[in-house]
């Protein structure tokens, strides 16, 4: 391949991830200008925090159980280094609100929940559901896009609620239960270092990733292509494209809140 | 795709738009119903201007006035046989009947096109021509004034095919509803249609009564009805 192709290849790919980028925040405005207009299908808003939410509560609760169980063991071995075993529940609970439970929980509602909205919604529109609701005067954007964006919104936030509250509960039990840490200095110790704005900062991530994940799902399976391998690629780009960016603007928040919150 | 398109559909008679595969009879159906935008021309309903409609409320409320049968019949995998019928009822912007009166007439809708009995079964759990049949159940449910039949007997073997036929003459006598259906299949296309359109190279070649169309000694018409191998569709 000569120069000129390469940079013409180069040249093409800008342009396509800058149109996709562009089209992504299209759909996004159309999306909440759709969701002010009445009528306000609250049903459907259930059915989705059902799908989104409720089902994900197992799971959840499962990662959440076993990741506060780690923290223990680790946090544990760290502190002891320092003759600090006393501030293992601080540790534990600290990064399960600040940080482990939002991004946790996100990664997993995409996992579970993400990928199913656009393989969905993609097997929606590849075998003319989508046009049979425009066709019966339906905006499907009122009535596919809306309830699963405000439905991942609601659903991330509450699942990291549970995802913390577990995580501390399987740290505690192995903190107090195996390696022989006083409850009362657990407890005592978490109350004193968890504050209010610790848990805002981690809801505050939470509702953002919330977001993202409905977000780049209800797109992926909006623009997906035609036949079982469009569903596949979007599928897939989904996942992953909303796993870099839980991460990548987990970064940005914690710096953002961290200066405004912390310093 | 499509090029000086130009069809009058006559008021409670069905059309059949026929043509080989890849033609743009799809496309034309997608594009009276506002599926598809018209690079140029008008579609008029009921004289109102469906590519000229102001806004997405203007055009949902001219779509309101057409039922469409699907090649796929288009269901809704998570809604059983019955919530699929009552969407149209139940989804309206001007939704008139209360809930006991959508279940009513869907029930109803359900048993005249032969589905008694099957209101809580999933789409996936019913044969293609079952579904075909709820797809038609869905689209008459609201008593449209048009009914777009795109490709109705496509995946049905024979029998299944000539029940679906039945059912929308049937259907279009009982109703009187204005039809257009898209097909390649002749001649059974005929029994339901009073008119035919026959589209190749996204023009239209013939508009006319079934009889005319038969005696059109255009080549590609001839080709057409015969079924020929050689000629100028070949050639496409």
């Amino acid at each position: 391949m000569n120069a000129v192709a390469r940079t013409e290849q180069i040249g093409r790919s800008v342009i396509e991830t800058v149109s996709a980028f562009g089209a992504a925040w299209m759909f996004l405005a159309r999306v909440l200008v759709t969701s002010i207009r009445p009528p306000y299908g609250v049903g459907l808003l259930f059915k989705q925090v059902y799908s989104i939410g409720v089902q994900s509560v197992s799971v959840v609760a499962l990662v959440g159980g076993f990741t506060g169980a780690v923290l223990a063991v680790q946090g544990e071995y760290t502190l002891s280094k320092f003759g600090a075993t006393a501030f293992t529940g601080s540790a534990i609970a600290l990064s399960l609100i600040r940080e482990l439970g939002p991004v946790l929980t996100a990664l997993m509602v995409n996992g579970r929940a993400g990928s199913a909205m656009t393989a969905e919604l993609g097997i929606m529109k590849i075998s003319e559901q989508v046009d049979a609701l425009r066709a019966m005067a339906v905006d499907p954007v009122h009535h596919l896009m809306v309830p699963r964006l405000l439905a991942g919104i609601i659903s991330v936030p509450l699942l990291t609620a549970i995802f913390i509250v577990v995580g501390i509960g399987g740290g505690y039990l192995v903190a107090v239960g195996t390696l022989g840490l006083s409850s009362g200095t657990f407890i005592s110790v978490m109350v004193q270092s968890v504050s209010d704005v610790d848990i805002w900062s981690g809801f505050a991530k939470a509702v953002a990733f919330g977001f993202c994940v409905s977000w780049i799902a209800c797109y992926k399976g909006w623009t997906c292509g035609f036949g079982a391998v469009g569903v596949n690629r979007a599928t897939t780009s989904s996942v992953v494209t909303s796993s870099v960016v839980i991460l990548v603007l987990d970064y940005f928040l914690t710096s953002i809140l961290t200066n405004v919150f912390f310093d | 795709m499509l090029d000086g398109v130009n069809l009058d559909i006559a008021d409670g008679r069905t059309t059949a738009i026929v043509g080989p595969s890849g033609t743009g009879k799809s496309v034309l159906l997608k594009i009276i119903t506002g599926l598809l935008p018209a690079d140029s021309g008008e579609v008029l309903v009921d004289h109102e201007s469906m590519t000229g409609a102001e806004n997405d409320r203007e055009r949902r409320r001219i779509c309101r006035k057409m039922g469409v049968l699907f090649q796929s019949a288009a269901l809704f995998d998570s809604m059983n046989l019955l919530d699929n019928t009552a969407f149209p009822l139940r989804h309206s912007a001007e939704r008139r009947l209360d809930e006991a009166e959508i279940i009513e007439k869907s029930v109803a809708m359900l048993h005249e096109v032969g589905l008694a009995g099957y209101e809580l079964a999933l789409p996936g759990e019913v044969s293609i021509g079952m579904r075909k049949r709820v797809g038609i159940a869905r689209a008459l449910v609201t008593e449209p004034e048009v009914i777009l039949f795109d490709e109705p007997n496509t995946g049905l073997d024979p029998e299944m095919g000539q029940d679906i036929y039945d059912l929308i003459k049937e259907t279009q006598e009982k109703i009187g509803f204005t039809g257009i259906v898209v097909s390649h299949e002749l001649p059974e296309v005929f029994q339901v249609c009073d008119r035919v359109a026959m589209l190749w190279r996204g023009r239209v070649q013939i508009d006319g009564t079934v009889e005319e169309f038969l005696a059109c000694d255009k080549p590609v018409v001839r080709q057409f009805i015969a079924g020929d191998v050689e000629g100028p569709i070949a050639l496409q």
